[in-house]
């Protein structure tokens, strides 16, 4: 539920689904947390034209 | 790393099952029948966790025959159930909760959850039935 799907369709996945989906999900946030690390170090020691055009490409 | 089958509906991955010429269609149990399986039949998450301490046997029976009635479609049917507790032998009942539990739960079937209903060391009364009629469907 906290990955995003309604309860109600939650009560309708099979344990097996669900942690397939939790799979998944970990999956997704592990990748974003790299991107976030990613970011965080650029803004750390890049240059103001990376921060710059890293925001403007994030729009 | 789940596949397709994994996250697919309980319908998709639902699998066709022989017995006696007869063809039953055998599916995961959704989280909300688990759950009332688990209320009516508490000994149950017990034998679906991989002990079988002090469960009486006709409690084990009761509760894989609901499993299998949930599985095959009827959660709650107790006309089902009944069928799935008189017309089928333990071997039957053995090979449906192993496919039940496999498309239900991950991991592995735990062999409590199969043997209820087994004389404890005599596998030579596993075998079909004779003379009886399989579950609707």
């Amino acid at each position: 539920m906290a990955a995003g799907h309604p309860p109600a369709a939650v009560w309708q996945y099979t344990p097996r689904q669900m942690q397939a989906y939790l799979f998944i999900a970990g999956r997704r946030k592990q990748r974003e947390h790299k991107e976030l690390l990613a970011l965080h170090a650029m803004a750390q020691r890049g240059d103001t034209k990376d921060i710059k055009k890293a925001l403007r490409d994030d729009g | 790393m789940p596949s397709l089958v994994d996250i697919a509906p309980p319908e998709i991955g639902a699998k066709e099952v022989e017995i006696r010429g007869k063809v039953l269609r055998v599916r995961g149990i959704a989280a909300v029948d688990w759950a009332a399986l688990y209320a009516r039949f508490p000994e149950l998450r017990i034998m679906v966790g991989g002990g079988s301490d002090d469960i009486d046997r006709l409690r084990a029976m009761m509760a894989q025959s609901a499993l299998i009635a949930a599985g095959t479609g009827d959660p709650g049917d107790p006309d089902a159930e009944r069928a799935a507790m008189s017309n089928l032998s333990a071997e039957e009942r053995q090979s449906l909760i192993e496919d039940i539990i496999r498309l239900s739960l991950p991991g592995d079937v735990f062999g409590p959850l199969l043997d209820a209903g087994l004389p404890n060391g005599h596998d030579a009364l596993r075998g079909a039935a004779p003379g009886t009629s399989l579950p609707r469907r």
